[in-house]
């Protein structure tokens, strides 16, 4: 079996994320539990909770990670009882998520663990900090590809992207839709000084505009309904940067292929490339438009893991489904079970 | 009957004050959230408490490093009081709850030790020792902020583990998917011994705490009053409070009162504050004076010092000699009331009436703000006489502020706003002539002085202030035709 320790081994904060549920994500975070365990000290958390892995005979989580004893977890107090391993308690957090507070446990054995992390950006860091504090060498995030949670890019140094035939019965369209995902995540970092000029003014707006003479200018709206309403008054040929924090949707990407001509080489700023939500043809059709699409952070992509295996129980290839993803794709794609 | 309603709190603006004192730990926020109030008969206890404020006043002084210990030792503190509750009722938590009260009695101990270098000083703020309670949450003395269920505790339980570790050593390196299946079903089977024997463990535990608890309320209960205390201390000491006396006589005394929300807005936009002195005593007194002379100002300085000193803070003056009351009211018309569809008068009458049945009992301090100003001047003017005449008769303090004229009598005390009395009018008026800002120009004119005034009649700032601001000579010629007429008269 292929040892995806070499992989990761230069890295401190590694992140995972799945394009469905049941494309192998858990198989993923499971092997490389064990292909790092003997050698560092793991960190484990989740973005959010992915809430899905319910049995649906008796209705209750049934954890599916299985860590070794001496790993750091950061969960929330309601999935400790979940949690089958000899628990140590190290730190008891202020962060609280529907399912009670974040805490962080040591395994003093080995057993299944039930992880709900933070949602947010800065609870996330500090979490991290913490069990780093506390001895982990390698922190392993359980991410996810969703318009609310964490900029995956902002807490972790590099990601890993899981995909399979659970997306689609059609063998093409995982490979295309797998593709689309990875490029958007490793769409380019706008350069350094107009992010600087942006990370400075986060806190003051959700979203800006930043014109050919540097003045900067607010986008106010609510939501981005309000948003893709009003952005067409701002656009014009003095704007060089528009930067959007949050999603970024097919709505407010029309704005832009509807008003070409208004404005001159635009450069959207988004905070990176887990918050983008539209389809390869929009993609292609925004680009043309003189628009280009950057990022604050862009992930740092490692390899894609394929499954070939359905839940519906039609399963692709197994050489098909690789070959096919590494035709388009330029970075490394294992089959976790297979290779 | 409470010590002070709602609405005297917020015409004052009370809880916006209190905000300024600074707690660090959620007990000590609870203490500040339920102020304690002393009451008649209280006063050595008042006297107590200030007394204890002022050592650790004159701690802090010249202990930054020890009270910054013992600040960061409270600001480290949880609110684990429904914890320490259930522990008290018998109640077998969890590994995490023990972690919580594990974490809470080391700070705990760490404070007491912290608290035990100056036995003086903290006398009454001594944690109770709650060394064995730790030695149970920390059987092997490792002194780690830590929790789990210790082997230590059970023989049983350590051979449990070796044979959970025995049989997870066989499934990590198990390549056949059966074999994995009946391991993993052996190690089940182990992990409802584990949690057996550690709940065993965990009720030992509890039924041992439960023993000692009521040490650690009373610990927490310290904490609250101590970091409390600290708290009003060096609230006193941000804006130079001084120890009130606790007197036994029925009257107020206040030498350089300060308002501090007025204080810091006034000193905001770089003007000169200017502080009350005065003199009360049962019965009632007045104060008169100009418009703009901070008449309300003044009333509201009073009212706020003296309820500081009932909630057992220092007083924001140079001087304060003050007897512990049964009620404070203040009394000014209130947007509030108005909003219920009371005009300003109806709603002062209604207050006036539960104060009437409050001074037939008791004995406390009343503050009017002009009284019955929004009614008509013939009317209003008697309403104030008599409300005057009838508070000056009763054994509470009262203070009324007003406009009317001919309400003082000889046997009440009187005070009027020094305003615009020893101005040279015409330096001003030339002064404003070449100054647009004149309403800014007679504010720093005015002076905000209280004296005692012997004179019964108001003073006329009203017209003084209109002749300065220059209002049009056609409308300012009959406005002193209209005095010129009422002289005549009299």
């Amino acid at each position: 079996m292929l040892d995806l320790y070499k992989f990761i081994k230069n890295y401190k904060r590694l992140s995972i994320i799945g394009m469905e549920k049941n494309v192998g994500k858990t198989t993923l975070l499971n092997k490389l539990i064990n292909d790092i365990s003997n050698k560092k000290i793991i960190g484990l958390t989740s973005i959010g909770r992915d809430g899905e892995e319910v049995d649906v005979v008796t209705s209750t989580q049934k954890p599916k990670i299985y860590v070794r004893r001496g790993t750091i977890i950061a969960t929330a107090r309601n999935c400790i009882r979940n949690c089958d391993i000899t628990k140590e308690v190290l730190y008891s957090t202020n962060y609280n998520t529907p399912m009670g507070n974040i805490i962080i446990l040591r395994a003093l054995s080995d057993g299944y663990v039930d992880i709900a992390g933070p949602s947010y950006n800065k609870q996330m860091k500090d979490i991290i900090n913490i069990m780093e504090s506390y001895g982990s060498e390698i922190i392993i995030i359980d991410g996810a590809l969703g318009r609310k949670s964490t900029a995956i890019s902002e807490v972790s140094e590099a990601t890993i992207l899981s995909t399979g035939a659970a997306l689609s019965l059609d063998i093409q369209k995982v490979i295309e839709e797998t593709k689309k995902t990875s490029e958007f995540l490793m769409l380019k970092q706008v350069d350094d000084d107009v992010k600087k000029i942006i990370l400075e003014n986060l806190d003051d707006s959700k979203s800006f505009i930043i014109k050919n003479n540097g003045e900067k200018e607010k986008l106010n709206y609510n939501n981005t309904i309000d948003l893709s309403r009003n952005l067409k008054n701002f656009l014009s040929d003095e704007i060089a940067f528009i930067f959007i924090k949050g999603a970024i949707t097919s709505k407010i990407i029309e704005v832009f292929i509807q008003n070409r001509g208004t404005y001159k080489d635009i450069k959207v700023v988004i905070e990176d490339g887990t918050k983008l939500f539209i389809d390869s043809e929009l993609f292609k059709k925004v680009k043309m438009s003189g628009v280009d699409i950057q990022v604050i952070n862009e992930v740092n992509l490692l390899f894609i893991t394929c499954n070939p295996h359905s839940p519906l129980g039609i399963d692709f290839d197994k050489n098909e489904l690789k070959s096919g993803l590494k035709e388009v794709i330029n970075i490394p794609v294992v089959d976790i079970l297979g290779d | 009957m409470n010590f002070i309603d709602n609405n005297s709190m917020s015409r004052l603006n009370f809880r916006n004050l209190i905000s300024k004192v600074e707690v660090l730990s959620p007990y000590g926020k609870e203490r500040l959230n339920n102020i304690k109030i002393y009451l008649p008969g209280e006063e050595e206890l008042l006297e107590n408490e200030f007394k204890k404020m002022e050592k650790i006043s004159n701690f802090i002084l010249e202990n930054k490093d020890e009270i910054f210990e013992i600040e960061s030792s409270l600001h480290r503190f949880k609110h684990i009081k429904n914890l320490i509750l259930l522990l008290s009722e018998g109640t077998v938590v969890d590994t995490v709850d023990l972690y919580e009260l594990k974490v809470q009695v080391i700070q705990m101990e760490f404070l007491r030790k912290s608290l035990e270098k100056f036995k003086e000083v903290f006398a009454d703020f001594q944690l109770e020792n709650i060394e064995n309670i730790l030695k149970i949450l920390d059987p092997n003395n490792e002194k780690n902020p830590t929790f789990h269920i210790y082997e230590s505790y059970s023989l049983i339980l350590k051979e449990i583990r070796k044979q959970k570790k025995d049989i997870e050593n066989k499934i990590i390196i198990e390549k056949s998917q059966e074999k994995l299946r009946y391991l993993k079903e052996e190690r089940l089977l182990i992990l409802v011994d584990e949690e057996k024997e550690e709940f065993k463990i965990r009720k030992n535990i509890a039924s041992k705490i439960r023993e000692n608890c009521d040490k650690l309320i009373k610990n927490v209960e310290i904490i609250a009053n101590l970091d409390f205390t600290i708290a009003k201390v060096k609230f006193a000491g941000l804006y130079s409070g001084v120890i009130p006396r606790v007197s036994k006589e029925n009257e107020i005394v206040l030498e350089n009162a300060l308002n501090i929300e007025v204080k810091e807005v006034l000193e905001k936009i770089g003007k000169k504050y200017t502080p009350i002195s005065i003199k009360l005593r049962k019965g009632v007194t007045l104060i008169t004076g100009a418009n703009m002379g901070g008449k309300s100002v003044a009333l509201k300085t009073i009212a706020e010092n003296i309820v500081l000193f009932h909630m057992g803070f220092f007083t924001f003056s140079t001087y304060a000699s003050i007897p512990l009351l049964d009620f404070v009211y203040f009394v000014s018309d209130d947007m509030q009331d108005l909003s219920k569809g009371l005009s300003t008068f109806g709603a002062e009458i209604i207050k006036l009436k539960e104060i009437t049945e409050v001074l037939s009992k008791f004995s406390g301090f009343i503050a009017f703000d002009e009284f019955a100003r929004g009614t008509n001047p013939k009317e209003g003017q008697k309403f104030v006489k008599a409300l005057a005449k009838y508070l000056n008769k009763k054994s509470s303090i009262s203070i009324l502020t007003t406009h009317f004229d001919g309400i003082v009598e000889d046997n009440m005390k009187h005070y009027q706003v020094v305003g615009l009395k020893n101005l040279d009018f015409d330096k001003l008026k030339n002064k404003i002539a070449s100054n647009k800002n004149s309403l800014e120009l007679i504010q720093e004119c005015m002076d905000f002085n209280l004296e005692e005034a012997k004179v019964e009649e108001v003073p006329k700032d009203a017209l003084n202030i209109t002749k300065l601001i220059g209002l049009d000579s056609e409308i300012s010629e009959i406005i002193y035709n209209e005095y010129r007429e009422e002289e005549d008269d009299e």
